[in-house]
């Protein structure tokens, strides 16, 4: 009897033991169900492509490509006002250069930047240990993904540098952090790279994308042609022509500029000249440009106001109408306020024609009648005469103008240009000085980065 | 081999028993003569025996060598021979205080051997209390432990510090260990798994409410609450015992015959006495004024002319009613003891209510001399009707605070007047928030004796808490609107908790010298915690409740997750001589939730003691029966971090193009580890004059550090913040219990009981020195050098009496500006704290602390013949409150409506007003954080008076009872205090948040409660 009960406790012990052991006993191993451990996030060519979408989804942050994007250069320049709502926080006063480094809107800026470009390292980091047998959609698959973050990985550093860095001087040391081994907590701390540095970056990461992204297939995605393109925006900007000037032609062939100008905000990321943008459709990718354009009484709180400048500069122009509404005074290139599914143009065909009559107009040997020609392209759309400018710089001064008209509110171009033109100054003399001519570093980051140095004059 | 010897000596002795046969009987009575009922009478060395009747009585047959043991809990065994006697009636003694035991983790001890400091709370003491939480039974009962409501909300979340809070960012609840199996309290309001304070609901939360995990346990079933607080007693617990731990052991049969309880409570709860608002009259007199003050005409269309007292239209008189039914008893094999209880409790304020069914069954089968198994099983049943509290803008009690008295509650068309800011106050009532848990915690154990005083252990848990959310905002409420026809939400969240405890005990002497007790033990849990809720609007009447019903689906939602600890343990106990004690314990706890680097973490503790009272050379014996000496050190953890906070993480919910994408989401940090709190105590325990005055002195420093803080990343990083040990957090106190039989004669007892424990606070090392913010509206901080949680604000100066004062601060300050642009005479002058000629946001300073200097509880006992009268106070000295509520009551800025207290403002005719002028719009900003909204929280509160008749004897027999009792109980009758508030015991941000505390809100107030009961035994 004892005995019995005995050995049956034993068994019963033992059974619990057995039939607890799988889940119970081996309980230190528990793997999150709503997210993935970082080692195992990008193991697969399905993991890969869902990576991938994460690093797109980063650019559709309102304090970036979903909205401070547009708003930015032109609020810091001359064509975009800041309302009673813009202001509601004393430390951003983007219209008055003077951008307090606490401000919110500064860091998110920075954050979003440098997420965008962190998710790209990642997957860039990751995807080349998936084994070459795992089923890719192609053979090619594969590098395209790398190729696509790391299109979006220079793009983020391009703009990084744009908006924080002295990107007009090649020789400064005051570039950006590159963003190029997947942050941890060993390697948090980087310092500013140099401009030259920076832009060594991310014509290589461009680059790469040029020779190996996909073909074109949608403008939400990101392809050779749209490579070339931001590869071509960024020889400009380092005043490389020749570059600039081959890669546009690989490009202008395979778009078309609408006939109507309105159209491409119609047609949206389906317009026949649209090269790259950001995808919005309203539901979880929501776009709030309409929003912070349009006045209370279309819907919007309307943040951003054009200004004066704006107005008699497009006064009369044949874009005004697609661009500007008087009454109410607002920007109307993105009017869906209840769907809030507007894209955001990163970069269409017409901006290729700047390009290269600019560089045209900018090379060691000059060659201003092709430069008119190519503008002309662009101007003749909406029935413009072509330039009868007879020296180069009379024409670039046509060429920047027409070029703010064109692309207004679509990017912070009129703002670069005038930097990289060396008349930013000129236009809005109440910024004394060129450190201006910068965001400072977000205060966050001086604090917790003991490698970075702030801007000069903030 | 042994078990054959064994059981042939049993055969042998159950032979000669048969042959040697003959009758005995007697009586037992305790020492006064009183009979006892259900003492076991055994035969030493056999299962043969039986129980006394309820006279006392037994007849047993035996023979002439056997021995006699009688035995009954809570008195000295005694054993006799029974030789040639037929009748032995024996006078059993009442155990002495130090023969008592006390139960320890994985175990029980002798409290002359204890060396740990261990607060008790004999479950009678919580009979009938009309509280719904057992952890709110605890409050003044035990030095050290701090007990405090959230609000007045029946069954709402209650906080628990012992030995102060000894963490920033984690909860700070001590651990529950009910009848052996570790229980974590939690919030089954919220939806957030890593035990923050964050609510639920579409609308982001319910304003501080939050519900109580522990809500399902019937106290009535609690044999006894012990305290765990050095760290001697709280190692074996290891990673989760920082904040102490609380045993609750339930009741379980006895051996005699069938006893049946039966209580019933009913009683009525009434809200305590609220603020007073201005009526219409003096509404539209200080509104027209404060617009006049603006620079406007006031608009005499504005004012309504109905007269509405808001705060009583939404409170009432609540109902209680408790009954609580349980029967026990059993044999030499089978042991029993089970329970029903229902408790329903209305709310005070409309649309809140606690409903309770609980059942208990505990078994412990004696299937042979060395072998028991058994099971304690509750299944509880909750249901908490919640509105939302605590400056929530669709909360019945703020809005019945501010609502204008002006206006009526409905309109003419029978619709609800009200704004679009926040709901009217009866409106507001009609939100239905309803939370239904149900809980089943059961266990199973086996125990072998595997030699003499070698046992081993199983026990085997289940535990699963089930909440279901129910929410129906109907149409005529704010939240109901701004959804679209109604709002619909349905949510389960479900925690299922494994555990399984393997134990072996050892008790030997080496020789009469040398005594010892030894545990090992091996512990494995896992926790699975699975949500989800889906909500929905547009639902075309009143009676269609359903999610199928509705025509706009809203958010669906869903988390899953889950953790493990494994842990492995020992304890050694040594006694030399009765006079020296050692005691070491060791843990070691491995946890999923924590880095690769530290996933074990390893929590020793020693103690020593000294029982002076048995040296040869002490010579009070006849003064004093106890005097021990106690110290301890040991190391103890707090786990409660996010169970993913180490690794590095991606997730999910984002998209491009429309196809989902997945982003890193948290950085990873492998040696990421458990906070580690290290305890130094020293105590005195003793008796005096027979054990008539007993107590204890304890005196403590516990330093925590790694404190797990969000530490700021560089954001080029890509991320945030990231997860590391950083702070450092130090309590010390002293807590001292006394209690004693002041009177003790003819029948006549008066006995007082007290405890006070003073605690300081403070906080050491935080992340760079930097502050952080702590929950709340920045009306609380956390920084180095300072209390947790102390208050920060402006200083008020005065009021300004003059525009000249104001204007020549404003020539002197370098912008031209002292304060603010609007400021007129009636305004506060703030301090200029740094002297720059400027008030900024450095001219902030600590404004007071939410921390006590001391709390403690008296318990006054009288009896005399049947009567006892027993009143429990409880009091918290220089704890400072903070009022947000004042910070909307108290400036009249708007149209909403403002305290009495505001008749006193400043007016040119009134300038030794206490109140700054009535000015719209506040351009001044009187109202920001600062030192006129903090004021002295002290109080002393009757917490509970009971009066209660037990029946004599000589009636009951007659009946079939074996007692009755009746009694009268009020609860909160009488509180004391300097606070001008409704309640100085509040805490709006809650259970879990230590970092914000003192904090009142318009926090749904407490009330007073009256109860009358009966309870009859069969």
């Amino acid at each position: 009897m004892m005995k019995n009960i005995i050995s049956k406790f034993t068994y019963l012990v033992a059974l619990v033991f057995s039939i607890t052991s799988c889940d119970l006993y081996d309980n230190l191993d528990q793997v999150p169900a709503q997210s993935l451990s970082n080692e195992t996030a990008i193991t697969t060519p399905g993991d890969a492509e869902a990576a991938l979408l994460g690093t797109y989804s980063s650019m559709n942050q309102t304090s970036y490509y979903g909205r401070m994007h547009v708003v930015w250069g032109p609020n810091q320049f001359i064509y975009l006002g800041s309302t009673t709502s813009t202001t509601r926080a004393s430390t951003f006063d983007s219209e008055n250069n003077n951008v307090n480094p606490v401000d919110n809107t500064l860091l998110n800026t920075w954050d979003n930047i440098y997420e965008l470009a962190n998710r790209a390292t990642n997957v860039i980091d990751a995807v080349p240990l998936i084994e070459d047998s795992a089923p890719f959609s192609s053979a090619t698959r594969k590098n395209e993904i790398i190729a696509e973050a790391r299109f979006l990985r220079g793009l983020a550093h391009f703009d990084a540098l744009r908006f924080f860095g002295r990107f007009w001087d090649q020789t400064s040391d005051a570039g950006v952090p590159l963003r190029i081994v997947p942050g941890n907590t060993a390697n948090a701390e980087l310092p500013r790279s140099t401009v030259a540095e920076v832009y060594a970056s991310i014509t290589a990461d461009l680059d790469f994308a040029v020779a190996n992204a996909p073909d074109f297939s949608a403008s939400h995605l990101v392809s050779k042609d749209a490579a070339r393109a931001i590869r071509a925006r960024v020889a400009l900007y380092m005043e490389d022509y020749t570059t600039a000037i081959s890669l546009v032609d690989q490009v202008v062939g395979n778009f078309a500029l609408e006939t109507n100008y309105g159209d491409i905000f119609t047609n949206r990321l389906g317009s026949s000249e649209v090269i790259f943008g950001m995808f919005a459709n309203g539901t979880i990718e929501q776009s709030s440009h309409a929003f912070f354009f349009l006045s209370a009484a279309t819907g919007g709180r309307q943040d951003y106001v054009p200004t004066a400048q704006f107005l008699s500069l497009i006064s009369g122009d044949p874009r005004e109408a697609a661009s500007v509404s008087l009454a109410p005074l607002e920007v109307i290139k993105y009017p869906s306020i209840t769907a809030q599914d507007d894209p955001t143009y990163i970069i269409r065909l017409a901006e290729l024609h700047f390009i290269k009559a600019e560089a045209l107009a900018r090379q060691a040997a000059p060659d201003l009648s092709a430069a008119q020609d190519e503008l002309f392209i662009v101007s003749n759309r909406v029935g413009l005469l072509r330039s009868t400018a007879t020296t180069v710089a009379a024409f670039l001064d046509e060429l920047q103008s027409e070029k703010v008209k064109e692309l207004a509110f679509e990017g912070s171009h009129s703002w670069f240009d005038a930097i990289r033109l060396g008349n930013a100054r000129t236009i809005k003399p109440s910024i004394t000085s060129d450190d201006r001519l910068t965001l400072p570093i977000p205060q966050v980051e001086l604090d917790a980065n003991p490698a970075i140095l702030q801007s000069d004059g903030y | 081999m042994k078990k054959i010897f064994f059981s042939l000596i049993v055969s042998f002795l159950a032979i000669t028993f048969v042959l040697a046969q003959k009758q005995v009987s007697g009586r037992i009575t305790d020492e006064s003569g009183e009979g006892l009922p259900g003492v076991n009478v055994l035969i030493k060395g056999t299962t043969t025996g039986t129980t006394t009747d309820l006279d006392g009585n037994y007849r047993l047959s035996v023979g002439e060598d056997d021995i006699l043991v009688f035995s009954f809990v809570g008195f000295s065994s005694q054993e006799v021979t029974v030789g040639t006697r037929s009748v032995i009636d024996v006078a059993l003694g009442g155990l002495t205080e130090l023969q008592e035991v006390v139960i320890t983790g994985y175990g029980v001890i002798q409290k002359s051997d204890l060396t740990g400091s261990i607060g008790q709370i004999d479950g009678d003491d919580l009979q009938g209390l009309p509280v719904p939480g057992i952890d709110q039974a605890l409050q003044g009962r035990v030095a050290g432990v701090n007990v405090i409501s959230s609000n007045g909300q029946p069954g709402g979340g209650i906080s628990v510090r012992v030995r102060g809070a000894s963490s920033i960012n984690s909860n700070n609840q001590p651990l529950y260990v009910i009848d052996g199996i570790p229980v974590e309290s939690f919030d089954t309001f919220s939806s957030d798994l890593t035990g923050g304070t964050a609510g639920q609901g579409s609308f982001g939360g319910f304003g501080g409410q939050q519900g109580n995990s522990l809500n399902q346990i019937n106290f009535n079933d609690v044999e006894s609450i012990e305290v765990l607080k050095d760290a001697s007693a709280t190692a074996i617990y290891g990673s989760r015992a920082a904040n102490g731990v609380v045993l609750i052991t339930t009741k379980r049969g006895k051996t005699g015959q069938a006893k049946i309880d039966v209580s019933l409570t009913r009683g009525v709860s009434e809200v305590f006495e609220l603020p007073e608002v201005l009526n219409a009259a003096q509404y539209r007199e200080l509104h027209s004024e404060s617009v006049t003050n603006s620079g406007a005409t006031p608009d005499p269309t504005f004012y309504g002319t109905e007269e509405t007292d808001w705060l009583d239209a939404i409170f009432r008189t609540a109902n209680l009613t408790q009954f609580n039914l349980s029967a026990s008893g059993g044999n030499d094999v089978l042991n029993y003891f089970t329970s029903l209880q229902y408790d329903d409790q209305e709310g005070t304020m409309l649309g809140t209510s606690f409903r309770r069914v609980t059942a208990r069954v505990n078994l412990d089968a004696k299937v042979s001399e060395k072998v028991t198994f058994g099971t304690s099983l509750l299944f509880g049943n909750t249901k908490d009707q919640i509105q939302s509290g605590d400056n929530f803008i669709i909360g019945p009690y703020f809005s019945a605070l501010r609502t204008r008295p002006d206006l009526g509650i409905r309109n003419p068309d029978g619709t609800f007047t009200g704004t679009n800011q926040f709901d009217n106050a009866v409106a507001a009532t009609l939100y239905e928030n309803i939370f239904k848990s149900s809980r089943f915690l059961g266990n199973f154990y086996g125990q072998y004796e595997v030699i003499d005083n070698l046992t081993f252990k199983g026990v085997i848990s289940m535990d699963y808490v089930g909440t279901n959310r129910e929410l129906y905002w109907p149409n005529t409420t704010l939240g109901g609107n701004i959804f679209g026809n109604v709002f619909i939400e349905r949510g389960l969240d479900e925690q299922y908790t494994f555990n399984n405890t393997f134990t072996l005990n050892y008790q030997f002497d080496i020789n009469s010298d040398h005594r010892f007790n030894a545990l090992l033990g091996a512990e494995w849990q896992l926790i699975q915690r699975d949500q989800f809720s889906a909500s929905a609007s547009g639902l075309p009447n009143d009676i269609l409740r359903t999610l199928n019903s509705a025509s706009t689906p809203n958010n669906v939602d869903g988390l899953k997750t889950a953790w493990g600890l494994q842990s492995y343990f020992g304890r050694i106990g040594y006694v030399y001589d009765d006079r020296f004690l050692a005691t070491a314990t060791i843990r070691t706890d491995g946890s999923s939730r924590f880095g690769e680097d530290n996933q074990f973490g390893i929590f020793p503790s020693v103690a020593v003691g000294w029982n002076i009272m048995n040296e040869s050379f002490f010579t009070f014996e006849n003064v004093v029966d106890n005097l021990k000496l106690r110290a301890s050190y040991g190391v103890t953890g707090n786990h409660r971090v996010g169970n993913f906070a180490s690794r590095g993480l991606y997730q999910g919910g984002f998209a491009y193009g429309g196809n989902p994408g997945t982003v890193p989401s948290q950085i990873a940090n492998p040696s990421l580890q458990w906070e580690e709190t290290t305890q130094f105590d020293v105590g005195i325990d003793f008796g005096l004059f027979g054990s008539r005055v007993q107590g204890a002195i304890d005196y403590y420093i516990k330093t925590s550090k790694d404190l797990l803080l969000l530490a700021p990343l560089p954001r080029s990083s890509g991320f945030n913040n990231v997860n590391r040990n950083i702070g450092e957090v130090e309590n010390k106190g002293l807590e001292i219990e006394l209690s004693g039989d002041v009177i003790n004669s003819n029948g006549f007892r008066w006995n007082l009981a007290g405890n006070i424990a003073f605690n300081d606070n403070e906080i050491v090392a935080l992340v760079d020195g930097n502050d952080i913010a702590a929950t709340g509206f920045g009306q609380s901080i956390i920084r180095v050098g300072e209390d947790l949680g102390a208050f920060l604000g402006h200083s008020v100066e005065g009021i300004f009496q003059t525009q000249a004062e104001i204007d020549a601060l404003d020539a002197a300050a370098p912008s031209g500006l002292y304060q603010a642009p609007g400021t007129a005479p009636g305004d506060f002058r703030f301090r200029d704290i740094d002297g720059d000629g400027e008030i900024t946001a450095d001219d902030r300073i600590i404004t007071g602390s939410p921390q006590a200097d001391y709390v403690g509880g008296l318990t006054s006992t009288t009896s005399w013949k049947g009567i006892s009268l027993s009143a429990f106070f409880q009091f918290s000295q220089g704890n400072d409150v903070i009022s947000l509520l004042n910070q909307a009551h108290l400036f009249l800025r708007d149209a909403n409506n403002v305290s009495t207290r505001v008749l006193d403002r400043w007016t040119p005719e009134n300038t030794n007003g206490t109140i700054p002028r009535v000015v719209q719009g506040d351009p001044n900003n009187n109202r920001r954080q600062s030192d006129f909204l903090v004021e002295d929280g002290s109080y002393i509160r009757l917490k509970t008076l009971r009066l209660a008749y037990n029946l004599p004897e000589s009636l009951l027999t007659n009946v079939f009872l074996t007692n009755a009792t009746f009694f009268a109980q009020g609860t909160n009758l009488l509180t004391i205090t300097d606070y001008s508030g409704v309640d100085p015991e509040i805490n709006t941000f809650g259970i879990n948040n230590s970092s914000a505390m003192g904090v009142d809100g318009s926090t749904y107030p407490g009330s007073k409660t009256y109860t009358f009961g009966v309870k009859l035994g069969f």
